[in-house]
């Protein structure tokens, strides 16, 4: 039938969110960081920082409370220091574009706290992703519901 | 020593300088709470939906940066480095003399934001009047030269104080 809803008003090409990113309860979130610290830390000792990273942007808090949040990013934080610079360019290659919008809202996190010695690094982190990722996922960082 | 202090400075001011680009893109809004008013929302707060989650940049404990974006405004606080308590004076009272003087400088704002030194407050008509990446460069400019005035400013106290003591002190020897 041509006059069909269905067959008339088709669903736009592009997929613009309808929800916010999805929440978890603080429960799930903390059984999630503690498995992905051990994780981390476990690729870390046998020097494997790309998998680090993939591991360290899994599944985040969205939703769950602050505190478990800056937890989360404090897992991330942990590969961005062991994370050399001359291999920067390699992993970041590999990170798809939600990846680069974690990351990003990770390194804005730990940028929060002031500690000068890791500040170095993630402000470099920082330069390297707006580089690869633009000016949006700055821009999705400010804007994204929930924060993360 | 300058340079090396330029270098750990450059990753700071660049982060700064990007996350400020991103964060003034805006566009006019008007009040939704009184009839032709236009206010920036970063200020008025009125409606929760237009205001962005902000975003803190620190170097160290002392040196912070927040932004504040929304709709049609962003703030952005900075606070300055000070090492001892001279610094603490001289920041005090130079941040004191610019804010006085807020409506020269056009985006600063007369009184900083709580727990920083000083703050600007950027609207979207400013970015009409104003080429935007000039604003960020002002910005970042006004960051960067207001530390080399202080340690400038805390060198010439120390200096003064110096040649006055001498002086001083010479009656009694």
């Amino acid at each position: 039938d041509q006059m069909a809803e269905t067959t008339l008003f088709v669903n736009d090409v592009v997929a613009l969110p309808q929800e916010p990113l999805g929440s978890v309860s603080d429960a799930t979130a903390q059984t999630q960081i503690a498995a992905r610290r051990s994780a981390v830390d476990k690729a870390l000792s046998s020097q494997d920082v790309a998998k680090a990273f993939e591991l360290a942007l899994q599944d985040p808090p969205y939703g769950a409370s602050e505190s478990l949040r800056i937890a989360s990013a404090e897992v991330c934080g942990r590969v961005i220091q062991a994370l050399k610079e001359k291999d920067t360019d390699a992993v970041l290659s590999k990170l798809t574009q939600d990846q680069g919008d974690i990351l990003m809202k990770y390194v804005y996190r730990l940028l929060e706290s002031s500690d000068p010695s890791a500040a170095g690094a993630y402000l470099k982190l920082h330069a390297a992703l707006t580089e690869k990722f633009g000016l949006g996922a700055i821009t999705r960082v400010f804007t994204e519901v929930p924060a993360l | 020593r300058l340079n090396s202090m330029s270098n750990s400075l450059r990753p700071y001011l660049d982060c700064i300088r990007s996350t400020l680009t991103a964060a003034l893109c805006l566009e006019n809004f008007a009040s939704q709470q009184v009839e032709r008013h236009n206010k920036p929302e970063v200020e008025a707060r009125a409606t929760p939906e237009v205001l962005l989650h902000p975003v803190v940049i620190s170097r160290s404990k002392q040196e912070r940066c927040m932004i504040e974006p929304s709709i049609n405004s962003v703030r952005i606080s900075v606070c300055v480095k000070q090492s001892d308590d001279i610094d603490t004076l001289l920041a005090k009272m130079f941040m004191r003399f610019l804010m006085q003087r807020a409506e020269q400088f056009v985006v600063l704002r007369r009184k900083a934001i709580p727990g920083y030194d000083i703050s600007f407050l950027i609207t979207n008509f400013h970015c009409t009047e104003m080429y935007k990446h000039k604003v960020v460069d002002f910005v970042v400019q006004f960051m960067e030269d207001i530390d080399k005035e202080i340690s400038e400013m805390r060198l010439a106290v120390n200096a003064r104080a110096r040649v006055v003591s001498e002086e001083f002190l010479k009656q009694f020897v």
